[in-house]
C-alpha cells in the first residue's frame, strides 16, 4: 500500500484526475454491464424452461405415428433432424423393451468461458416425457436443452459493450485531458512569468486568455508586476538618491574637514613657542584629532556606500591570490606583529573584483593584527570551502575573539567593541567586508571555534547574476 | 360430426405425458398414467393400416388393452404405414393376431390365418364415388381419367372396383392414396376425379372431414374385416381373445370403450365383433380365383 502510495503522490494532477475518472466509469459500467448480462441470463433459463415444457408437450405427438409403426430408422432420422435445432443437446427415445435411439449434436468449441457460464448460472435443463397413443406408452422420450447458445449470445454482447465502453472511456479520457490541458495550459504562462518576474523581468505582463478564472489570475498577476515594478523602481531610485547624497556628502565634507585639520595645524604651528598658549595648543591638538578622525570616518563611510560596486572587471578568480595580495600590501603590519599567516595553494573560484577580493582579505588581517592577543604570537590561517553556488572563505586567528552577544554588532557600521585610547580605527571594516559579500549574493559571520580566537566566514556567490 | 382440430388435439394430448425433468427438482404430474402389462406371453396383434398408424393406434389401444385384461392374453398392436408393407409381414405370419381382409389372396395362403371374429356392423362393399359436386356421372366418362385407390393390397378399396372397371372395360389411370383414408383425402382434395374406398371407412371419413360425395358404382357385400389367428397361436389363447371380443360390446366398460374409438374416427355403430369362421369369408376366396387385376400384393 505505501509503494501505492508513493506511486500516487508522484502523479500529477491531470493523471490522478483522468485514471480516477477513468477507473470509475470502467468499475461503473462494467458493473451494469454484468447486472444486464445477469438479468439476460434469468430471462434465459426462463425461455429455456418454457421451450423445454413446449417441446416434451409436442415431440412426442409429433413422432407418435412413427413410433406406432416400429420405423426406428424414420424415428433415427427425426430424432437427428431434430437435435439441430439451436438449443437442443441431445434427444433419446427409449422404447419399452429397452431399445434407446439417441441423437446429439456435436456443437462448436463454446465462445463463453466455463467462469461466465457459472457467474451468471446459464443452466442446461432436460425433461422426458411418455409417448403415449391410446392409452399405451410406447416409450420414453428424453430432450436435454442447451444454455451455451444464449450463453455464448451474452457472451458476445458483453464483449461487444466493452468494446463500446473502451471506447467511451477513451473519448472520455482524451476530453478530459484536451480539457485540462487547454484549461490549464495558460498556467504555465503563469509559472513562467513568475520566474522571470523573480529573475527580476518587472516589465514582465501576462496576456489576459482562458477561461474566466484564467483572466481574473493573470489580470491579478499583471497588477502585482505593476505594483512591483513601481515599488521597485521606486526603490532603485531611492537608493541611487541616497547612495548619491551620500557620496556628495561624504565628499563635500571632505573638504572642510581637510580645511580645518590645515588651519588647525598652522594655527598650533603659530603658538609654537608661546608659553603662555600651551593651554590653546593642547586644545588646538585635540580638534586636529577629531578632525582627522572625522576625515577617516568620511572615508570610511564612502568605502562602505562603494563597498557593493565593482572597483574593476568581475571576473571568476583565485581566492587565494587576494589574500596574498592582501597579505603582501599588509606585509610590514604582519611582519611588525611576527604575525604566522597560512593561505593555501588556491582555493574555489569566486566571481568578483580583484580589487575588492584583495580589500576583504586585508580587512581581515588587519583586525586580526590589530586585536592580537600580546602574550601569544598571532596566527592567521584561511581556509576555502564551496557550497553548491557558494565559496566559503573562513578567516581564523588566535586573538581574543568576540563574545556571542556582540558578534553580529561587530558587523554594525562604526562599531569598535574594545576601542583602544591609540585606536584610530573607525569600526567599519566588518560592515565593509558584509556589503562587499551581500553585493555577491552571499553574506558574513562569525563562527563558534574550538580554540580561542576568532573565525570569521565570508560566503561569496559565484551565480552570474551580479 | 366431429371437427378435425378436435381430434388432433385430443390426439396430442393423449400422446404426450410428461415425466418428472431429468436433473430438475421438480416433479411434474404425469398426464396419462402408462397402462398395466397383462401378465404372460405378449402377443402381436397386426392391423390394416386403413387409417394413419396414430388414428389406429388412437383406436385400437384402449380395445386392446380392455381385451388383454379380459382375456389374460397381453395383445400388441402392431400396424405399419401401408397396406403393402401390413400385407408383407401378414404373408410371412409376422402377427399372432391380424385385423385384416388381405389373408384371403392367395399370396397370403401360406401363412394360413384363420378367421375367428367377424365385426357385428352389416356387410360392406367396395365404391366407386365422385366428389357430389364433380360432373362425372358414370364410370365411362372416368375412362383415362386418374382414379383414387388405397393401395394394390386393398380388397374393397381397389380389387373389387378395379376388377369391376376391367370388365367395363374402363381404362383409368390408378393413383394410390398408402391407405383408404389417405386416397379420400386426395379425392377431397381434388386431386384424382374418383376413388376406390371402402363403403364404411368412407362414410366414416365423410363424416369426420364433412365431405359430400356420390356412389358411381357399388359392389356386391362382403363382410368387413375379420379379426384371424395365426396357427401358431394356442387354441386356448385363440379362444380366450374370440371370447373376450366377442362380449366386450355388451359389457359397458367394452362399449364405452368402442364408442370412445368410434367417434374418434367417425365411425358408425354397431360396434364389436361376433365368433366367425373362414367360411364366412367364401366370397373373398372365389373373388381371388375369378379377378381381372393381375397386380394385387
Amino acid at each position: 500500500m505505501s509503494a501505492f502510495t508513493a506511486f500516487w503522490s508522484r502523479l500529477s494532477f491531470l493523471a490522478r484526475l483522468l485514471t480516477t475518472a477513468s477507473l470509475a466509469l470502467l468499475a461503473a459500467a462494467t458493473l451494469m454491464l454484468f447486472v444486464s448480462a445477469g438479468e439476460a441470463a434469468r430471462d434465459a433459463r426462463a425461455d429455456l424452461a418454457a421451450e423445454l415444457a413446449a417441446e416434451l408437450e409436442t415431440l412426442p405427438a409429433a413422432l407418435a405415428e412413427t413410433v406406432v409403426v416400429g420405423d426406428f430408422s424414420t424415428l433415427q432420422q427425426t430424432l437427428d433432424h431434430y437435435v439441430q435445432q439451436p438449443r437442443v443437446a441431445a434427444v433419446r427415445f427409449e422404447d419399452t423393451s429397452g431399445v434407446a435411439l439417441t441423437s446429439a449434436l456435436k456443437r462448436h468449441r463454446p465462445v463463453a468461458p466455463d467462469w461466465f457460464r457459472r457467474l451468471l448460472v446459464f443452466q442446461d435443463l432436460s425433461g422426458s416425457a411418455h409417448v403415449l397413443v391410446g392409452g399405451r406408452s410406447y416409450g420414453v422420450l428424453t430432450v436435454a436443452l442447451s444454455a451455451q447458445p444464449d450463453a455464448d449470445k451474452s457472451w458476445r454482447h458483453l464483449l461487444s459493450h466493452m468494446g463500446v465502453l473502451a471506447f467511451a472511456i477513451g473519448l472520455d479520457f482524451l476530453g478530459i485531458w484536451w480539457a485540462l490541458r487547454t484549461g490549464l495550459g495558460p498556467l504555465r504562462t503563469l509559472e513562467q512569468g513568475a520566474a522571470d518576474l523573480a529573475g527580476g523581468d518587472y516589465a514582465r505582463r501576462l496576456p489576459v486568455v482562458g477561461g474566466p478564472e484564467l483572466r481574473r489570475l493573470f489580470v491579478a498577476f499583471n497588477r502585482m508586476a505593476s505594483s512591483l515594478q513601481f515599488a521597485y523602481v521606486q526603490l532603485q531610485r531611492r537608493n541611487a538618491e541616497l547612495q548619491r547624497f551620500s557620496e556628495i556628502s561624504a565628499h563635500h565634507l571632505q573638504e572642510p574637514t581637510r580645511r580645518l585639520i590645515v588651519f588647525a595645524q598652522r594655527l598650533s604651528t603659530r603658538l609654537t613657542g608661546h608659553p603662555a598658549m600651551a593651554d590653546a595648543q593642547l586644545e588646538l591638538n585635540y580638534v586636529v584629532q577629531e578632525a582627522a578622525r572625522l576625515r577617516n570616518l568620511l572615508r570610511d563611510i564612502e568605502l562602505y556606500l562603494a563597498a557593493h560596486q565593482p572597483l574593476g572587471r568581475i571576473d571568476l578568480i583565485d581566492p587565494a591570490a587576494g589574500a596574498r595580495s592582501a597579505a603582501k600590501r599588509l606585509s610590514l603590519k604582519l611582519t611588525e606583529a611576527a604575525a604566522e599567516l597560512t593561505i593555501p595553494e588556491s582555493g574555489p573560484r569566486v566571481r568578483l573584483d580583484e580589487r575588492r577580493l584583495e580589500e576583504l582579505f586585508a580587512i581581515l588581517f588587519d583586525n586580526a593584527v590589530r586585536y592580537r592577543r600580546s602574550d601569544i604570537p598571532l596566527k592567521i590561517d584561511v581556509a576555502f570551502s564551496q557550497i553548491e553556488d557558494k565559496v566559503r572563505i573562513r578567516v581564523t586567528d588566535n586573538g581574543p575573539g568576540i563574545d556571542p552577544a556582540y558578534r553580529d554588532k561587530a558587523f554594525g557600521v562604526f562599531e569598535r567593541l574594545h576601542p583602544g585610547p591609540n585606536d584610530v580605527a573607525t569600526g567599519v571594516g566588518l560592515a565593509i567586508l558584509r556589503r562587499i559579500a551581500e553585493s555577491t549574493g552571499g553574506g558574513a559571520w562569525i563562527e563558534d571555534q574550538q580554540t580561542p580566537g576568532l573565525s570569521v566566514v565570508v560566503e561569496l556567490g559565484i551565480g552570474p547574476d551580479l | 360430426m366431429i371437427a378435425r382440430r378436435t381430434v388432433l388435439a385430443a390426439g396430442l394430448a393423449l400422446c404426450a405425458a410428461p415425466l418428472h425433468p431429468l436433473g430438475d427438482a421438480a416433479a411434474q404430474s404425469v398426464g396419462a398414467s402408462a397402462p398395466t402389462k397383462s401378465p404372460g406371453p405378449s402377443y402381436s396383434f397386426g392391423v390394416l393400416p386403413q387409417r394413419s398408424a396414430l388414428l389406429t393406434a388412437q383406436y385400437w389401444n384402449p380395445v386392446l388393452h380392455y381385451i388383454s385384461r379380459r382375456s389374460g392374453v397381453a395383445l400388441s398392436l402392431q400396424t405399419a404405414r401401408t397396406a403393402p408393407d401390413m400385407n408383407d409381414a401378414t404373408a410371412r405370419g409376422d402377427y399372432d393376431f391380424v385385423y385384416s381382409n388381405t389373408i384371403f389372396q392367395p399370396s397370403m395362403a401360406a401363412a394360413n390365418y384363420q378367421v375367428i371374429l367377424r365385426p357385428r356392423t352389416d356387410a360392406v362393399t367396395g365404391q366407386i364415388v365422385v366428389l357430389e359436386s364433380s360432373p362425372i356421372q358414370s364410370l365411362q366418362q372416368l375412362s383415362g381419367l386418374s382414379v383414387g385407390f388405397p393401395s394394390q393390397a386393398a380388397f374393397l378399396g381397389y380389387a373389387v372396383p378395379m376388377d369391376h372397371l376391367l370388365r367395363q372395360g374402363v381404362a383409368v389411370t390408378p393413383v394410390f392414396g398408402g391407405n383408404q383414408e389417405g386416397v379420400m383425402g386426395q379425392l377431397k382434395a381434388g386431386r384424382v376425379a374418383a376413388a376406390g374406398v371402402n363403403d364404411q371407412v368412407m362414410r366414416a371419413f365423410s363424416v369426420r372431414e364433412n365431405v359430400a360425395y356420390r356412389v358411381l358404382w357399388e359392389s356386391v357385400s362382403f363382410h368387413n374385416l375379420p379379426i384371424s389367428a395365426h396357427p401358431r397361436v394356442p387354441a386356448a389363447v385363440a379362444a380366450a381373445v374370440r371370447q373376450a371380443f366377442a362380449a366386450m360390446e355388451d359389457d359397458p366398460e367394452g362399449a364405452r370403450i368402442f364408442a370412445d374409438s368410434g367417434r374418434l374416427v367417425g365411425q358408425a355403430p354397431p360396434y364389436g365383433f361376433l365368433p366367425a369362421s373362414q367360411s364366412d369369408y367364401a366370397a373373398y376366396t372365389e373373388f381371388y380365383k375369378s379377378t381381372l387385376v393381375k397386380d394385387i400384393k
